[in-house]
């Protein structure tokens, strides 16, 4: 299957999706008025890759901000990938400032919810 | 600013407004919030609080909780299929002693406020670790809330916010009230 990008703009961020390596990223800013519609495409693209995915799956999440619409959007994508658990070595990998509290508490957040091992990584 | 009618029967946009204007504000809107408007002002917000900050972290708190109220804000007059000068809204960042004070204001229908009347007096009953576990819960669920919203937006800013979200609703006519909330921001 074909990977899945996305060029950033000022209020939506970069996606990054490979297939083959299972390389996942979104950076950037995640504030658009009607996420649901912006990561709608993304959505149907993981429902294709969850059916075969790479032996590796590594989900980079290093946002500057987000909205609450787009929280909700970020819960569904990371309960899609809990559909791989057994089928690859899948992990997300929450980045945040050292001082963003928010950002880090936000991280917990979601670590609580999903099942999808989720680790706090701090940016330097 | 553009130079259109204030003026609702008796009611007064802009005369609420200046009820905020002073020496410590830092940013202020008055006007229209479309889709092009909310693009703008979260343009030019975010220019005046790196220009007026004093830290990165600073500017991150209050241009989140913003974003969260302008949209909420922008979501609920959409949705309203709101026209006119009940398009109109503002949104002010004063700075006081220790903290940021923000203000918006908006017009409403007067049958929603029941709603919103009770969401915040919810938010406000809750201590911090109440909140983020009200928070957690609300976005396990998913879905939407009847708003078209995530439900989360009042929640996310008392969590971002220290001490009460204050609000006042003002009589405009028979359909509107004129709603304004107001929010410290610690730093």
């Amino acid at each position: 299957m074909d990977n899945y990008t996305l060029t950033p703009t000022p209020k939506t961020p970069r996606l990054y999706f490979n297939s083959e390596s299972g390389d996942f990223e979104i950076s950037g800013r995640s504030i658009p008025e009607n996420s649901i519609e912006f990561y709608r495409p993304l959505m149907e693209w993981l429902d294709k890759y969850v059916s075969a995915p790479s032996t590796k799956t590594r989900m980079t999440v290093n946002l500057e901000y987000f909205n609450t619409s787009s929280s909700k959007c970020l819960v569904e994508i990371f309960r899609k990938l809990e559909k791989t658990l057994g089928n690859s070595d899948v992990k997300i990998l929450w980045h945040y400032e050292e001082e963003d509290e928010d950002m880090m508490e936000s991280g917990e957040d979601f670590k609580k919810i999903i099942k999808v091992p989720l680790e706090l990584v701090v940016s330097k | 600013m553009s130079d259109f009618s204030l003026m609702i029967g008796e009611f007064d946009i802009k005369e609420k407004y200046n009820r905020f204007f002073s020496e410590a504000t830092v940013y202020s809107y008055l006007g229209h919030l479309d889709k092009k408007q909310l693009d703008d002002v979260l343009i030019h917000l975010e220019k005046s609080l790196s220009d007026s900050l004093p830290s990165k972290i600073a500017i991150k708190k209050i241009y989140n909780i913003l974003v969260e109220s302008l949209q909420n804000i922008f979501g609920y007059l959409e949705g309203n299929n709101e026209n006119g000068n009940f398009l109109d809204a503002f949104v002010f960042v004063n700075k006081s002693d220790s903290c940021y004070h923000i203000a918006t204001g908006n017009f409403m229908m007067r049958k929603d406020v029941r709603s919103i009347k009770s969401r915040i007096e919810i938010v406000n009953s809750l201590d911090r670790d109440e909140l983020k576990d009200l928070y957690r819960g609300v976005l396990d669920i998913g879905g939407e809330s009847q708003g078209g919203g995530a439900g989360l937006g009042f929640i996310d800013m008392a969590k971002r916010s220290s001490g009460e979200l204050a609000s006042e609703f003002i009589d405009v006519d028979d359909e509107h009230v004129f709603f304004i909330l107001e929010l410290d921001v610690k730093i």
